[in-house]
């Protein structure tokens, strides 16, 4: 039998619009719930809608270019003259479906108007940006959070679910594109969703400074946790857990003794009643030191000529640490802290009590040895010394050998 | 765009390893609208995976920590002569400072527990993720149209509790992103960790973060999937009352626990993050909720998926006795933080 080439076209195009058929249409596929879910969430079919296009740039159009502190402060009542324009046209859609009889769309319509309303009376008692943040604000204005305005598909939800509800009003949310009376309550569904999809807009927009602000803060308060853990005096485990236990006492414990004597606080952190922690902690500018070893360069007067400088051990029995923020980084770093220190001594005891005292880099330690009193130099300073002074050089040679 | 991020548990997760991309691999594979109709209109390219990675900060603590150990341990060449008594204090104080970088498992991998917990280094991981999500969601983000998601694991789900916590709650606020749409947590850890820690670290059943349908809690749907025989889920599982959150989670069904079942095994490494998301009904789950929710994988298809699942944990490279093993962790007293510590390591011997 032969084929003609007719036939095998006919049969290409068959096959061809089987296989279109088979695959599932993304954004005008399943029913009117999953319709609109793609309509506002799948990227595809919401950049395919060109009145939705629109309304994003209007809504740009609309606050301005985002210009710091003076765009933020006008963002209030920018967002007001947009919430009062939608609620404009929600009225004129409201009345139209009343003059046609589409009670339930007008219904739906005149809740939308009342949510408008009430986020349109919230923004006029807004002082500033920062009231819409914070563990008070989902309860003073939830109006004006974007989750409250975000197109909800789901039909039990109570934000953003006008527009899935009248589908579910007029039994059309689960019937397919095709069905006559349900494509023209799937219309009026659109109206409802475009104008909270505009809401959404507006309600985002107005957030788009606290976002900012979010990520310039957390990008600051990470560089500054990181500063206080590695540009301060290192802290050995113990000593970041001792730490921590004290930030955790204030304002009792003994942070809450110590800090009034360098002139810091010892705050409660801030807790609910369950002492879940609110917002984000920013770093301390005190710290304590415990049993923190460290190597130095002792003076003892009394040892032999030539054996006088020594590489010693000295550990910080207990100590504070504290210092200056200034443009997220610290400064002036002081410190002091309970010392004992131990060298290899031919005459004095190896072991001796004191105190020392530091700043930035350098510490400098007194320590008895049994009646006498020996100098330690932490490696800084001593190396520091040794470099600014021909006389110490030689001296500090030897005990400094280890640090090769 | 719907952006997912991924947050990995306890382990060496290194900031440049692309560390997800196995798991990110494994969600592409089981994303199959021939086996889930109900997602075959939302594409799998309407999704973006961002890793979350904080190991680095614990990482780069234990290293500076070993460096000054190193350091410190000179000392002993150098000063030879000291008495007996003093030498044993100060080497003690010199091991102390080289301790975490222990190689043990439960060592190991506690101490990531123990500095996220018990230390500032915390406070350093939860303002870098803050940063992490900020920074990926970007100036570009649009809450009426973009949505985004969490998946952590182990570790992780308590990591990611704080920082929702903190974030929902600070000013500025992770709020201006709109809620999460799902929060899905794989062996959560978060109550353990709660209870574990012997200061008061909050109640994570009534604290900001739940799933909610009004303006409260962070997102609006909360997956949990633990597996019977997991060592770090099971010892305090995350299961929250009736009351969790403001209330309502339960009763409006936002709250989706999976509990797998001690036979469902397909690799030894009961705790992974790709163990918990191969079970059809912990992505099943996740799929349902990162669309709209009003639809499911039907029984049918469940069932299909579980017999191949079920195929899978017969071929899986476990022994009866091994298998044993690890269902007799369970029979393990584990009472006191000790007894904790030593049912890990046993889990840890049973991997190598």
């Amino acid at each position: 039998m032969r084929i003609s080439h007719a036939t095998i076209y006919g049969l290409t195009l068959l096959a061809a619009s089987l296989a279109h058929a088979a695959e599932p249409d993304v954004c005008n596929g399943g029913d009117n719930g999953d319709r609109l879910e793609s309509r506002y969430f799948i990227d595809l079919c919401r950049k395919g809608v060109k009145s939705l296009e629109a309304l994003d740039a209007a809504v740009r159009e609309g606050f301005g270019p985002y210009e710091g502190d003076a765009s933020a402060e006008a963002w209030p009542e920018k967002g007001e003259m947009q919430l009062k324009r939608i609620r404009t046209e929600v009225r004129e859609d409201q009345q139209q479906a009343d003059a046609s009889g589409e009670a339930k769309l007008a219904s739906r319509l005149g809740e939308l108007d009342q949510r408008l309303g009430a986020a349109v009376g919230k923004l006029s008692t807004l002082s500033s940006l920062g009231e819409l943040s914070g563990q008070n604000a989902p309860g003073n204005f939830a109006e004006l959070q974007p989750s409250f305005w975000r197109v909800n598909t789901d039909p039990n939800a109570t934000r953003g679910e006008l527009a899935v509800k009248y589908l579910q009003d007029e039994n059309c949310l689960n019937a397919q594109r095709g069905d006559t009376r349900c494509d023209a309550v799937y219309a009026g569904a659109t109206k409802i969703a475009d104008h909270t999809y505009a809401a959404a807009e507006v309600v985002g927009h107005l957030h788009l400074p606290l976002r900012r602000q979010f990520r310039t803060e957390a990008t600051r308060r990470t560089a500054a946790w990181n500063s206080y853990l590695y540009d301060t005096q290192f802290q050995y485990w113990w000593e970041l857990a001792f730490n921590r236990y004290l930030e955790e006492r204030c304002p009792k414990g003994l942070n809450a003794y110590v800090a009034p004597l360098i002139s810091k606080k010892c705050q409660q952190r801030s807790v609910d009643s369950l002492q879940n922690e609110i917002g984000f902690r920013e770093p301390p500018d005190y710290k304590a030191s415990l049993l923190h070893p460290d190597l130095g360069v002792m003076y003892l007067d009394d040892e032999p000529k030539g054996d006088r400088f020594k590489p010693a051990v000295i550990v910080q029995a207990l100590g504070y640490e504290w210092w200056d923020w200034k443009d997220g980084k610290i400064e002036n770093r002081r410190g002091v802290s309970l010392v004992v220190s131990a060298a290899d001594n031919a005459r004095t005891k190896e072991l001796g009590y004191g105190l020392q005292l530091r700043w930035n880099g350098f510490a400098f330690a007194v320590t008895d040895h049994d009646g006498k009193l020996a100098v330690t130099l932490n490696l800084d300073l001593a190396k520091y010394i040794g470099s600014a002074s021909p006389k110490y050089a030689e001296a500090l040679k030897l005990p400094l050998e280890f640090e090769q | 765009m719907h952006t997912i991020f991924l947050v990995h548990g306890m382990g060496n997760f290194k900031a440049d390893s692309k560390w997800s991309e196995p798991l990110q691999k494994k969600i592409r594979e089981l994303y199959d609208p021939k086996k889930y109709k109900f997602i075959e209109r939302t594409p799998f390219d309407n999704f973006r995976f961002v890793e979350i990675t904080y190991n680095h900060h614990f990482e780069k603590y234990l290293e500076e920590a070993q460096k000054q150990a190193q350091r410190l341990d000179k000392w002993s060449k150098l000063i030879p002569n000291l008495n007996a008594d003093l030498f044993r204090f100060l080497e003690r104080v010199v091991n102390g400072a080289g301790t975490p970088a222990s190689t043990k498992f439960s060592t190991s991998h506690l101490a990531d527990v123990a500095l996220y917990m018990a230390t500032d280094v915390g406070e350093l991981v939860r303002n870098d993720i803050a940063r992490q999500i900020s920074v990926a969601l970007g100036d570009n983000f649009d809450p009426a149209h973009d949505r985004w998601s969490v998946i952590a694991h182990s570790l992780g789900t308590r990591v990611i509790t704080e920082v929702l916590q903190l974030g929902f709650t600070a000013a500025p606020s992770l709020r201006s992103f709109g809620k999460a749409r799902v929060v899905m947590m794989m062996a959560n850890t978060s109550r353990l960790l709660q209870s574990l820690w012997p200061f008061s670290a909050g109640d994570v059943y009534h604290n900001a973060v739940f799933p909610s349908r009004g303006d409260v809690g962070v997102c609006d749907h909360f997956i949990n999937a633990t597996h019977r025989l997991d060592p770090f889920a099971f010892v305090q599982e995350f299961d929250p009352p009736a009351d969790f959150g403001d209330g309502t989670a339960m009763l409006d069904r936002l709250f989706h626990p999976v509990k797998l079942a001690a036979s469902d095994l397909t690799m030894k490494d009961v705790h992974a993050a790709e163990h918990y998301i191969e079970h059809p009904h912990v992505h099943a789950a996740l799929f349902q909720y990162l669309g709209s929710g009003r639809h499911a994988a039907s029984d049918t298809e469940l069932s299909n998926a579980m017999d191949e699942y079920r195929r899978l944990t017969l071929q899986a490279d476990i022994t009866d006795v091994w298998r044993q093993s690890l269902a007799d962790l369970k029979t393990q007293p584990f009472a006191r933080v000790l007894d904790i510590l030593e049912l890990w390591e046993k889990y840890g011997n049973l991997l190598v």
